[in-house]
């Protein structure tokens, strides 16, 4: 899915007055940091989320997991206010530390994204401002929103970029991103992502485009900040051995669906979404590898528009019946698990 | 598995240098000093990071670009000059897949009508044992009936299926795949793997087998080789290079992937913890 992204962080604030006078409630520390109630996300003609209900507590990371065009990534963006025309909030809460967050204004959302929740992108290359130093681009989060002096915060910036273990934090605030290595620049992203200490932390399939020693360097890294932070973080990804790696929770989407959750120990140990098995079953672990057939899921994911009515896996599903052509509503499944389907468990 | 059918002797491959006007700075080496061979209906799994030149190293042994130092051969003959007419008969027997097929086909023709295209372009009859060989190949990848779509009308996995029935079609010899699955959804990647494999037990292609996904490679290769900034650091059977990795670069690889399950990534911090 292809969507033009407004600018965030960094240059996208440069407008905003210095110091905001937004605040919102302080922690009720036994609430969830973000809890998404019955959200819909779509065009007039076409829902691309539904009903999708999901909530991290402080220190928690959730791992969002699914295939291209299953609705992850906008998830995401609807929970930062960041989805573009055509695509709206068409249903649903949002809520940030129990402040509802669907009916603010822009100019209150410019306020809370960068301060108290942050998001990382894909490709930290198209993510950065390629015209100005990197030491800047984090220093300038910390005067939009902190109120401090282009002098103090490029301080901190200086101490942020030796947090994420940049090498020689000093010379390297003064690099463009275009000197920087992939895995360098994802570094600055979330220096600036975690300038102001968010509560939450978004990060789309932040870690994909690494290289794989980069990648678990990253992975360790968001693991050891979140640990002193408590952020409360949501993770997507498509790679389920990154979900092996960070998750403490899982939901699985698919079409615009969340179709199973649960603690990562439960839905590795016992998935009970068709899918969530079939996506066990045909992972390829270099460590675990299997000879032979993979076991595929046939077929394709349907796109949205041609969606079919009840449950959408159903014509790739081999349990497919009568009952299926009715949506079943997410239930309780053994332990910390809610499952979405008619007949969970092992096929 | 017999004679080798493709051979690289000792191929460097540089970038840039003193013919290039305004180009400072030496040379880059993309490839240097490699040497592997390829036998009939053997896959070679080729690893490495970004930047470890294994992209360049699948253009030469595609013949797609000629090496800056040392020999190609292809059933013992030396591969011709690049755009010569000999060069574009040799094309018919290697073939090259790549990341991205939507990029790999004409957004303007139907699938059906670049598959045809290809086999017309090296004169292949269209017509085999009385069946159209063009539908022929579409049903083999699972496209059947899907001849008449244009790119836009089809999924990724889809376009990589008629990526490979078009390579295909001219009953090629070895196939470079670069990439080949990574862009694709994890179910559809399952699925292409599988073709993959039906082909080459089907037809005895072998498989110049390019990625970054290490379990990806492992799954499919017979033989893995492991790149690092331009050369080859070690080579050996799939499961041997897995469980006994000899040199320090493919350990470090190895050790950086991620955990197949919460479990597995248990036991190896505990293990962290008690090293």
């Amino acid at each position: 899915m292809n969507l033009s992204l407004p600018p965030t962080g960094g240059a996208g604030f440069a407008g905003a007055s210095p110091v905001s006078d937004v605040s919102i409630a302080p922690a009720d520390t036994a609430a969830p940091v973000l809890s998404i109630e019955g959200m819909t996300v779509g065009t007039d003609t076409v829902d691309l989320v539904l009903d999708a209900s999901l909530h991290v507590a402080a220190g928690e990371t959730l791992c969002l997991v699914g295939e291209s065009g299953c609705g992850k990534s906008l998830t995401c963006l609807a929970t930062m206010g960041l989805l573009a025309d055509p695509v709206h909030l068409k249903a649903g809460r949002v809520s940030l530390l129990g402040n509802d967050l669907t009916g603010l204004d822009e100019r209150t959302l410019r306020h809370l994204r960068g301060r108290d929740m942050a998001m990382i992108f894909q490709d930290p290359a198209a993510s950065l401002n390629p015209v100005q130093r990197v030491g800047r681009q984090v220093a300038e989060a910390l005067v939009v929103h902190e109120g401090a002096s282009w002098k103090v915060a490029m301080r901190r910036a200086v101490e942020l970029l030796d947090k994420v273990g940049i090498q020689d934090p000093q010379a390297r605030a003064g690099a463009y991103p275009h000197q920087l290595s992939g895995g360098m620049c994802q570094r600055v992203m979330i220096a600036m992502a975690l300038a102001c200490s968010p509560r939450l932390l978004v990060s789309d399939e932040a870690t994909t485009a690494l290289d794989v020693t980069t990648q678990a360097q990253i992975l360790k890294l968001m693991k050891a900040l979140q640990d002193e932070t408590g952020t409360a973080m949501i993770f997507v990804t498509h790679d389920l051995s990154v979900v092996a790696e960070i998750a403490d929770r899982v939901a699985v989407m698919y079409s615009g669906r969340i179709v199973e959750t649960g603690t990562v120990d439960d839905v590795f140990d016992h998935p009970a979404h068709p899918y969530t098995q079939g996506l066990m079953n045909c992972r390829l672990h270099a460590l675990s590898a299997a000879d032979g057939r993979l076991a595929a899921i046939g077929g394709t994911v349907p796109r949205p528009a041609t969606r079919p009515t009840g449950c959408a896996f159903r014509p790739r599903c081999d349990r497919q019946a009568d009952p299926c052509a009715i949506w079943p509503a997410p239930r309780p499944y053994a332990g910390s698990q809610t499952v979405a389907c008619h007949f969970p468990g092992q096929g | 598995m017999g004679d080798p059918m493709l051979a690289l002797h000792a191929v460097s491959r540089r970038y840039g240098g003193k013919h290039v006007w305004l180009r400072r700075g030496e040379p880059v080496s993309a490839v240097k000093n490699v040497t592997l061979t390829l036998c009939p209906g053997e896959t070679l799994g080729i690893v490495g990071e970004s930047g470890s030149g294994k992209s360049t190293l699948g253009r030469i042994a595609a013949g797609i670009e000629a090496p800056s130092a040392g020999r190609v051969t292809f059933d013992g003959e030396p591969y011709a000059a690049i755009d010569t007419a000999a060069w574009r008969r040799q094309r018919r027997t290697v073939q090259v897949v790549f990341q991205n097929p939507s990029q790999a086909l004409d957004p303007r023709l139907a699938i059906a009508a670049q598959i045809h295209g290809a086999m017309a372009a090296h004169r292949i009859g269209a017509v085999e044992n009385g069946d159209d060989r063009t539908q022929t190949l579409l049903a083999r990848v699972g496209l059947a009936g899907l001849g008449s779509r244009f790119p836009h009308q089809l999924s990724g996995g889809q376009l990589q299926r008629a990526v490979i029935a078009r390579a295909l079609a001219l009953s090629p010899r070895l196939i470079v795949c670069d990439e080949a699955v990574s862009a694709l959804d994890v179910s559809v990647q399952a699925q292409i793997l599988n073709l993959l494999q039906d082909l080459q037990a089907e037809f005895g292609v072998a498989y110049l087998f390019i990625s970054h996904d290490l379990g990806v490679v492992r799954h499919i290769s017979h033989r893995i080789a492991v790149m690092q900034r331009g050369r080859i650091v070690e080579t050996g059977p799939a499961s041997e290079i897995f469980a006994r990795p000899e040199d320090p670069y493919t350990q470090s690889l190895i050790a950086a992937l991620p955990a197949a399950s919460p479990a597995m990534r248990r036991a190896r911090e505990a293990a962290a913890q008690a090293a």
